[in-house]
């Protein structure tokens, strides 16, 4: 898998010219995760037209302004680490292909702009997984990362116009746009990983991935990262 | 809008036959810069036109939006009439968007949902969106971000 741009097409950037006009739509059209019935009013307390979270020049890395579209059987890359070292994948992970990345959501106020009113997450500790103590002693790890962490790494690739966030301390990449809940629990997404993508599920409850426990710490980073972007505090 | 402007909520509701309510979502509105209020928006489907009633309090304000091209009208309960509105504005990191101006705000995340994933090309890294309309209801200027700071209101 390549990093660093491969993906984007920067000649096919919107001019502005042609789309004058076309930015707003009578929106009736059902985006992904469907429609909320309780708006996640945030700390403005109310309408807030003037002052965003993107005020101040907090916009874009390296002026990476290329357009997001749908990249089936692709890598999305996005500048970062990784060291092409292949990841782990296991058998009952389902490729797939014409993933959509651009779900209403994943914009700048991502975290009060999800749709769903359900679910929580409080980390891998609250509660703790099952399996927690057992396997992070085998790995050799005490933590994952933290929800600021995945935060930040979605906020930067919403200013950045990239679909993916590396995975924090892996070689996975999480398309953030395709995370969905099921329920209060569980949360289905894709992941890139070997120059594929696919489609899982993770309990961010019982700590699974697939229905499974993680095989490796780079398995449970991804569960992590996964129900941080779904149910997390943003 | 003038303040307080209570538009009939049951005649923009002369509904066609294929009209749907889509969702009504509880949040919270703001009416000529005042404070903001609890307020149920309520959104129809009528096929070629999708309404906005905005439910604060005793008042009820209803937009009608419609695309290709865009317009967007407010109900003015007195005259009866559809009236084009001037301007529009949308913040997608606060899900505000502004209808004339300042005469109502309200929190809506589902409409930026929506445009955001219809729209892609056009919203991507896009925080702020104001459209300005002529005076039959065309869109005639839209502006982006701190392209928006040399735009008079």
């Amino acid at each position: 898998m390549g990093g660093g741009g491969g993906g984007f097409d920067r000649s096919r950037a919107p001019s502005g010219f042609s789309q004058g006009g076309n930015s707003f739509n009578r929106g009736n059209t059902r985006p992904s995760g469907g429609w909320s019935n309780r708006a996640n009013i945030g700390n403005n307390g109310g309408p807030n037209i003037n002052g965003g979270r993107f005020d101040g020049g907090n916009r874009g890395q390296g002026g990476n302004w290329g357009q997001a579209g749908n990249r089936p059987n692709g890598n999305w890359g996005n500048g970062n680490r990784f060291n092409g070292n292949t990841v782990n994948v296991n058998r009952n992970w389902n490729r797939v292909t014409n993933v959509n990345v651009n779900a209403g959501w994943a914009r700048p106020g991502w975290g009060v702009a999800r749709p769903w009113n359900a679910g929580w997450y409080g980390g891998w500790s609250s509660p703790p997984w099952g399996w927690w103590a057992a396997r992070t002693a085998a790995w050799g790890i005490t933590t994952l990362a933290t929800a600021s962490i995945i935060n930040n790494a979605v906020d930067n690739a919403i200013a950045a116009n990239n679909p993916v966030i590396v995975v924090p301390d892996t070689g996975y990449q999480l398309l953030y746009g395709s995370v969905q809940p099921v329920g209060t629990n569980l949360v289905s997404f894709v992941v890139q990983a070997n120059g594929s993508q696919y489609q899982l599920t993770a309990d961010c409850q019982q700590g699974l991935i697939n229905g499974q426990q993680p095989q490796t710490a780079d398995q449970a980073q991804l569960l992590n990262a996964a129900c941080q972007v779904a149910f997390g505090s943003a | 809008m003038a303040a307080g402007a209570s538009l009939a909520a049951d005649a923009p509701a002369k509904a066609a036959a294929v009209s749907q309510v889509l969702y009504s979502l509880s949040t919270r509105c703001s009416i000529e810069g005042a404070a903001p209020k609890t307020c149920v928006v309520e959104v129809v489907d009528e096929g070629s036109a999708t309404l906005y009633r905005h439910r604060i309090g005793a008042v009820t304000m209803t937009v009608r939006i419609t695309d290709k091209p865009v317009r967007m009208e407010r109900w003015n309960g007195a005259k009866k009439t559809w009236q084009p509105l001037k301007e529009a504005a949308a913040r997608f990191s606060t899900n505000t968007i502004c209808f004339n101006g300042r005469d109502l705000c309200v929190v809506n995340p589902n409409y930026l949902n929506s445009v955001r994933q219809d729209r892609p090309d056009a919203t991507a890294g896009r925080d702020l969106v104001m459209v300005r309309f002529d005076g039959t209801g065309r869109v005639n200027l839209t502006c982006y971000d701190d392209g928006c700071k040399g735009v008079k209101s």
